[in-house]
């Protein structure tokens, strides 16, 4: 867990902080995305975790522990570090930039070498085809997958991540996003992770810190932000579409009306799966003009899902 | 001058232009070797403060544009140095000053700045981020003000002449003042051609100095 005390970062010549008096909470195995416009002070936040940034005034504490009592090199050692232009070294293999943080901890050899093919392997990589090449022969999708395995290398309790997928294509970004998201299910890191954009904050993180001007405007659960955005600010920057974001929230089985056997397939036009977004629900309905969707489980039909239902679940987290 | 002219000369001086060679060459190697010695831990000193390298290399820049056979006669005119190698040494130290510490700091300055931030942000030191990632990155520039200065330092090592050395350079001198040109054409010749030759090896040195990774196209 990371505690941040009082956070301030006032560079000098400047009259108003970068940040400012910031506290923040991020329980263990979390991810916390920071989220707002450029220059609100969340990429300061975050590299004042590993150290990059000295704060002003204020404690980050680590487990407890203050981060001024350890050495910044050591600190940075444990903790995964990933920018959005990855800086990977380009007079290095893939296999050599993975293995850079083992190395500082003086792994042997052969435990290196398990280690980087796991990690090329778990990242969805060609193994043979990968581990040789350089980093300017690989996409923009294969360094960051190769950014985010060198962060992991020593499998550090915490990542820093700032705009991962930033740089990449929005196929390429909504397949990282979507990967990562489902190794995180299994590793459980603790993670903060930068972004400007309010739609990848709201499916990445378990926890959505709002900031503005160098000052943490609302802090909370993707749906408690969508659901009561605290002032006009956070409003607008999450848009007018908040309804239809939370959506996202929600896969089709967590609004359907359960079914019994007495329901056959064949009195369903269209069919979804139960963990088929509600926006791709919604959009279904709406495209071929039916009154509702039959949600299946695997082959098996298990439940129907109408407009009405979406239109109850959404008032029903209004809270009116 | 006829060709026979010339092929006399060389065949009756053998020994007197192997001499001014060797002696060439070692002012070259030894003007060279403490040119590095001194200057590339200078220049990547530099890099750790932009005040600083801003003054040194308007001083750098400053020295470089002093006239070789001026510097030389400024020198001689300072008790310590006087006529002689220790004169010519020094002033090929400082020409060397320019092409060195620019290209060793432009070479790491230009590293790309994402590459030093994610290895410093995975914790490794400074000297290692030096060692590991600066240098190898930047060897392309700096290995070209390497290249340069050899170069430079074999032409500039020709007018020390004026100041005692016995070196390829008097074969020049001498030959004009004498009208002799098989001796003028075989001093311009082989400093030539040592110049060429040196430039050419070292050119060659420098497509296998590139680390691999940079080499490569997409």
């Amino acid at each position: 867990m990371i505690e941040l005390m009082q956070i301030t970062k006032q560079y000098s010549g400047q009259t108003l902080p970068a940040v400012d008096k910031l506290s923040l909470f991020i329980p263990q195995g979390e991810i916390c995305v920071l989220v707002g416009p450029s220059g609100c002070g969340k990429s300061t936040t975050l590299r004042m975790i590993n150290r990059m940034i000295e704060p002003t005034s204020g404690m980050i504490k680590i487990n407890g522990e203050n981060i001024m009592n350890t050495d910044s090199d050591q600190l940075r050692m444990g903790i995964g570090y990933v920018i959005q232009q990855i800086g990977l070294l380009p007079h290095r293999t893939i296999a050599e930039n993975i293995a850079i943080v083992p190395r500082l901890y003086k792994w042997p050899k052969d435990r290196i070498k398990k280690r980087v093919e796991e990690l090329i392997v778990m990242m969805g990589l060609d193994l043979e085809k990968t581990w040789g090449k350089y980093p300017s022969q690989l996409s923009g999708g294969q360094m960051q997958r190769v950014g985010v395995a060198r962060a992991m290398a020593v499998d550090p309790p915490i990542m820093l991540m700032d705009e991962p997928f930033g740089a990449v294509d929005p196929i390429a970004r909504t397949h990282l996003q979507d990967e990562f998201l489902r190794l995180q299910r299994e590793i459980k890191k603790t993670i903060v992770f930068v972004t400007h954009d309010i739609n990848e904050a709201i499916k990445m993180g378990d926890k959505i810190a709002i900031f503005d001007a160098g000052r943490l405007v609302q802090f909370g659960t993707p749906e408690e932000i969508l659901t009561n955005p605290i002032n006009n600010f956070v409003e607008k920057f999450i848009g007018h579409d908040r309804v239809v974001k939370k959506l996202n929230l929600f896969r089709a089985e967590e609004v359907m009306q359960p079914v019994g056997r007495d329901m056959r397939k064949n009195e369903f036009k269209v069919f979804v799966q139960t963990t088929t977004s509600l926006p791709d629900a919604l959009s279904l309905l709406l495209e071929y003009d039916v009154d509702y969707l039959g949600i299946l489980k695997g082959e098996e039909l298990c439940g129907i899902l109408s407009f009405k239902d979406i239109r109850k679940h959404v008032y029903r987290k209004e809270g009116e | 001058m006829t060709l026979k002219d010339f092929i006399n000369f060389l065949t009756k001086n053998t020994g007197t232009i192997m001499e001014y060679s060797k002696n060439h060459f070692t002012l070259v190697l030894l003007a060279v070797t403490i040119s590095l010695v001194i200057w590339v831990p200078v220049g990547l000193l530099l890099t750790k403060n932009d005040k600083w390298a801003a003054r040194v290399l308007t001083l750098a820049n400053t020295i470089f544009c002093i006239p070789s056979l001026s510097m030389f006669a400024i020198l001689v005119a300072i008790p310590y140095f006087g006529l002689g190698r220790k004169s010519a040494l020094f002033a090929l130290v400082l020409y060397a000053m320019m092409p060195l510490i620019r290209n060793v700091y432009d070479g790491v300055k230009n590293v790309d700045r994402n590459v030093i931030e994610a290895a410093k942000g995975m914790g490794m030191s400074s000297g290692r981020i030096m060692r590991e990632i600066l240098v190898p990155l930047g060897m392309p520039i700096i290995f070209t003000g390497f290249r340069i200065t050899v170069v430079m330092t074999t032409g500039i090592a020709a007018i020390a002449t004026y100041i005692g050395e016995r070196n390829l350079g008097r074969f020049i001198s001498e030959g004009l003042v004498r009208s002799n040109t098989p001796m003028m054409v075989t001093g311009a010749l082989i400093i030539s051609v040592i110049a060429i030759g040196l430039d050419t090896i070292l050119g060659a040195i420098e497509k296998r100095i590139v680390p691999r990774g940079l080499r490569i196209n997409r």
